[in-house]
Parts: C-alpha cells; structure tokens; sequence
C-alpha cells in the first residue's frame, strides 16, 4: 500500500515537473501560437494560466506541435450547418 | 449549457438526489454514541487515587516551589486519608510520594521502611492513605522523582512543621 | 475573443464583487475563531482554524452550487453569476489551506511523507466512524484545483465551452465528496444537532434548487412539432417583447428569435462563450446581449462586433397568417439573414 501510494504520488510529482517545464516554454514561445488573442497578452494573464498549462500540458503540446488553433465548439445546430449531415 | 450538458445535469442530479441523502443518512444512522464524560466516570478517577471529594479546609505545606496544599479527609479503614494538590504544579517527571517517620536527612532517598504512598502529578488532587496506626501531624511525605532519581521535596505533616530540603 | 488576454479584466462590478465577497469571508472568519472557542473551550488553535477555513470553504461551496439554478428560476440573481468564477478560485484557496493545516498537524511529523501518509495511516474503509474520509476531501480538493485553474477564459476559448462546462460539471462530483468528507469526518465525532441539521438542510437546499431548475431546462426542451415542410412554429409575432427573444426548441438545441427595430431574426441560442442562454438576453445598443458575461452578437449574422470573432448559426424565418415560423436548418455561424420586417412596426412593413 505504502509503496503503490509512493509510486503515485511520484509519478504525479513527474507529470507536474514536466509540466511545470512545458508550461515556462508555452507561456513565452507556444501560448501565441495556439490561441492569436494570446498575442501580446500581459505577463499577469501568462502566469495565470500556468497552473491550468501545468495539469493540462498533454493536450496543449499535442496542439502546438500539429500547429493547430483554438477550437471551435460542437453542438447540434453548429453539426448541422457545418456538416450539412442533418 | 448545451442540451447534452442540461441532459446531462438532470441526470446527475437525479442519481444525486439518492445518493446524497442514502449517504448523509446512513453515516448519521450508524455514527456511534459516545457518551461525553459523566459523573458515571468517577470510579474510574478514584481507581486512579483522583481525590474527587470536595475541598475541604486545607493547610499549605513545604517550601516554594514544591507546596502541597493537604486536606485532611478524615480516617478510612483505620487509615488517615489525606486530599494533596501540587501548588504549583509540579513539573518534575513521575514524582512518587514516600511517608517515612525518620528523618533521612537532606537529599537522602527514600530507605526501605519508608512506605510508597501513591503518585503526584501536574496539579491534580490525589487521595493518599497514610500507614495504619499514623497519628495526625506526624511523619514527613518525600516527594521522588523515580526518572530524575531524586528527591525532589521533603514535606513534614506536622501542623507548625516547615518543610527542610 | 480577439483582443489580447489579461490576468483579469478588472471593471467596477467585479471589483464591488471581490470585496463584498472577501469581506464577507473575513467577518465569517474572524467570526467563527470568536464563537467557537466559546462553544468549546477545549478546541486547539490549529483545529479551530482548519475548522474555520474548512466550513467556510464548504458554505461558500454552497453558494457557488446554488447560483446557477437560482439565475435559471430568477434572473434577479444574475449578477452573482457574473463573477462566479472568482468566487471558485477563493474557494479552492480556502480548500487548499484547510487541507494543509490538515496534512501538517495530522501527517508533518511521521516517517512517511504528510501525502503518503495521508493515504496509508487508516486503511478502516469498512467502518463508518472511522472511515478515512480524508481521501473523500482529496478526492474534491484534486477536483476544485482543477477547476480554479481552467477558470481563465483562455481556458474555455482552448477547451471550447461544452468541454469546459462538462470538466467544471466536476463540482457535482467535489460536492458530493465533501458531504461524504463532513458526514464520515466531522460529524461522526461532533454530535450537536445544529451542525448536523445544517449539513442535511444544506443537502436538501443543494438538492432542491438543482431539480427545479433541472424540471424546468427538460421542460423547455421539447421539441417543437415541425409542419410539413420541416419548419417549426415559434408563437405569434406580437408574442415577442421588443429586444427580446422567444425560444424554441429544434434541430437538437434552443433557438432565439429576437425582435427590434420592427425585424426578427434567429440565431442558435448558445452563447459561444460560456454557452449562456442567449434567448434569455436582451437587444443592447443593437446587438444580441448574453445575460450571463455580456458577450455580444449582430442579431442579422450571428456574428460579434470586430474585433471579436464569435460567431453563432443564424436561421431563415417566416410569417404565416401572423405566426412566426423558423427553419430548424441553420446556416453555418455568422451567415447573414436578411431580418423579417414586423408588420405594422415602426422600421417595419406595413401590414
């Protein structure tokens, strides 16, 4: 039990430095890329989302690394009139 | 919200609406009752030589810092009974209490006809029989410090008695 | 959103909010470490104050859990939804405190790590009294960290706002952990009646709210019959209050159809934002107005003034016989459609 619960919460203190890593790096260089209204955004509004960038990273850095942007929502009426499927 | 999300709040809720109550008052059904302390535990204070009478006229005795504030309690089984509180508390570890009819001289530890009386601590009020056929005033209490193994004071029982350490 | 992210975008409502709030917490604090000592002379300071921080962190959960049901019911409570987000990141910080007063009295001073330990010390999952309903309080906490650090809305912009809402549904879940964490901790131990009467009244309050407005969202959301032509009937046209919108449900979600300027038009009412109930905003200097965050929408093409970027499904309306019909097909966000002129309207045609 005692060695489960320590492997645990190592690995969550790994995710969390690694994070931590990612999100120094995306804040300065990625943040602007993925989202344009982060383009000159204050310093206060990079530091505010680091906590965020820290538990989330995995998702961020897939998308900064495909180059991809802020998603558009999906909901019925926007499926129907984009996918025309309805 | 979307419909997905109110759809899916409803649902959360209703499945909620059971489990929070089942759950509150399950744990409120089978929380145990423990009783706070009550007069009922007084046995238990007394097996542990608490005096639990109420104070009577008492003498302050010995010498700071180490007085004791005695209470005759009267005689049980042939034997005096005396009510004894720290005043101030005393603050010396595992203090055993010693009556002894000699005077063994200052710093001397307790020898073997010295009769172990019972234990003191912090500022509680213990009850302490004296040896059968003890009369009043008489003999002296020694005050031990099994862990310091020292006495700690010496305080005579006689009424003018001054406590000599 | 296209203008340039801030920390927070301080105005005078979110600043009257703060402070009303922190003082409020302040006096509830200041408060409780007054009373409690009187209540029970033997409480240590470092409980007394992980007690204060504890419920404080618990009512204010409360509050937070009973804003969105009550701004449903009565839009009188609207502006407490305004900052509610402010009022989350206070409450993990109250959370946060409680849990290390917790982990540094109970769990500093053993060979194991305080986390570890925290963990490990009470394996009695079996017993009620002494179930570790410290894991329960983790288990919330982890969830209340979550969401304070997906608050910006930077966050619901990168997640999109359905994503976003359905992690900060999350709350439902922290709640429920927290009244199992009071119900297995705090009050297996203290007995007093008020304490448990608040936390069962607390439950039904939380409980009841959720399901009114629940009943009433299922209830707003039948479909509605579609002629023969697919298209749908919404009311008849003088049943629409100047700037405001009727609602109708069809083609999977709400649509608004808003009056002004002697014109109708339609758009998908789901604010792209925070996905607010647009239908239930007003015409504010022309332009669609989210009753939740005051986001804004051309009422002709769904899409937000420059420099913003929003843009909402817009949809074709009719007149027949005096009704008002709409096609549940939409057109693709920010497609203009020409408005339908009210007759007899001023701005309108004539009838």
């Amino acid at each position: 039990m005692i060695a489960i619960v320590e492997t645990a919460v190592t690995l969550a203190r790994l995710y969390g430095a690694l994070g931590l890593a990612f999100a120094v790096a995306f804040v300065l260089l990625g943040i602007q890329r993925v989202d344009p209204s982060a383009r000159g955004a204050s310093w206060g509004f990079r530091v505010a989302v680091i906590p965020g960038v820290v538990l989330l990273w995995p998702l961020l850095a897939l998308r900064w690394l495909r180059g991809r942007q802020t998603p558009v929502e999906r909901n019925a009426h926007r499926a129907a009139a984009t996918g025309g499927a309805r | 919200m979307i419909h997905a999300r109110r759809r899916a709040h409803g649902r959360i809720f209703t499945v909620l609406a059971v489990a929070v109550p089942g759950a509150l008052l399950a744990s409120l059904l089978l929380r145990p009752e423990v009783p706070p302390i009550q007069g009922g535990d007084a046995a238990l204070l007394r097996a542990d030589g608490f005096a639990l009478a109420p104070p009577t006229e008492a003498r302050t005795l010995g010498a700071a810092p180490h007085t004791l504030v005695v209470e005759s309690l009267g005689d049980r089984d042939g034997r005096r009974v005396l009510a004894l509180r720290p005043e101030p508390a005393i603050l010396a570890p595992d203090v055993l209490v010693y009556w002894t009819d000699a005077d063994p001289g200052p710093d001397a530890l307790p020898t073997a006809d010295a009769t172990l009386l019972g234990s003191l601590s912090g500022a509680a009020r213990r009850e302490l029989l004296l040896p059968r056929g003890v009369g009043p005033g008489q003999g002296r209490l020694l005050l031990y410090s099994l862990s310091h193994q020292e006495v700690v004071a010496q305080v005579g029982l006689g009424a003018d008695a001054e406590a000599d350490r | 959103m296209s203008v340039s992210y801030k920390a927070v975008q301080w105005n005078r409502q979110k600043l009257v909010y703060d402070a009303v709030l922190l003082a409020a917490l302040g006096t509830y604090l200041v408060g409780f470490h007054q009373l409690a000592p009187r209540l029970d002379p033997n409480v240590e300071p470092m409980n007394l104050r992980m007690r204060a921080f504890g419920s404080a962190a618990f009512l204010l959960l409360h509050v937070v859990l009973s804003i969105g049901p009550l701004c449903r019911i009565d839009r009188r409570f609207l502006p407490l939804l305004y900052n509610r987000r402010h009022m989350g990141v206070v409450l993990c910080g109250l959370a946060l405190y409680h849990a290390d007063l917790a982990l540094t009295w109970y769990h500093a001073y053993g060979n194991l790590e305080p986390v570890v330990s925290l963990f490990v010390s009470n394996p009695a999952v079996g017993s009620v009294a002494r179930f570790p309903f410290e894991w329960l309080g983790a288990g919330a906490l982890a969830i209340l960290v979550l969401m304070a650090a997906t608050s910006h809305d930077f966050w619901l912009a990168n997640l999109t706002a359905p994503t976003w809402k359905a992690l900060h549904m999350g709350v439902y879940a922290a709640y429920a952990l927290l009244v199992g964490h009071v119900a297995l901790g705090a009050l297996q131990t203290n007995t007093h009646p008020g304490l448990t009467a608040g936390v069962v009244l607390g439950a039904l309050w939380i409980l009841g709210v959720h399901l009114v407005a629940a009943h009433r969202e299922r209830a707003a959301d039948t479909p509605a019959t579609a002629g023969a032509d697919g298209w749908v009937e919404v009311c008849a046209v003088g049943e629409i209050p100047e700037d405001r919108a009727r609602v109708v449900f069809a083609g999977g979600e709400r649509i608004a159809v808003f009056r002004y300027d002697g014109r109708l038009s339609a758009l998908s009412a789901v604010c792209q934002h925070q996905n607010g109930p647009l239908g239930e905003g007003r015409i504010v200097d022309g332009l669609v107005t989210c009753p939740w965050h005051g986001f804004q929408y051309r009422p002709d093409c769904g899409a937000a003034p420059e420099p913003f970027t929003e843009k909402l499904p817009t949809f074709d309306l009719a007149l027949r016989q005096g009704r008002v019909w709409v096609n549940p097909r939409p057109h693709p966000p920010g497609t203009p459609v020409e408005p339908l002129p009210v007759p007899g309207a001023p701005g309108g045609e004539a009838a």
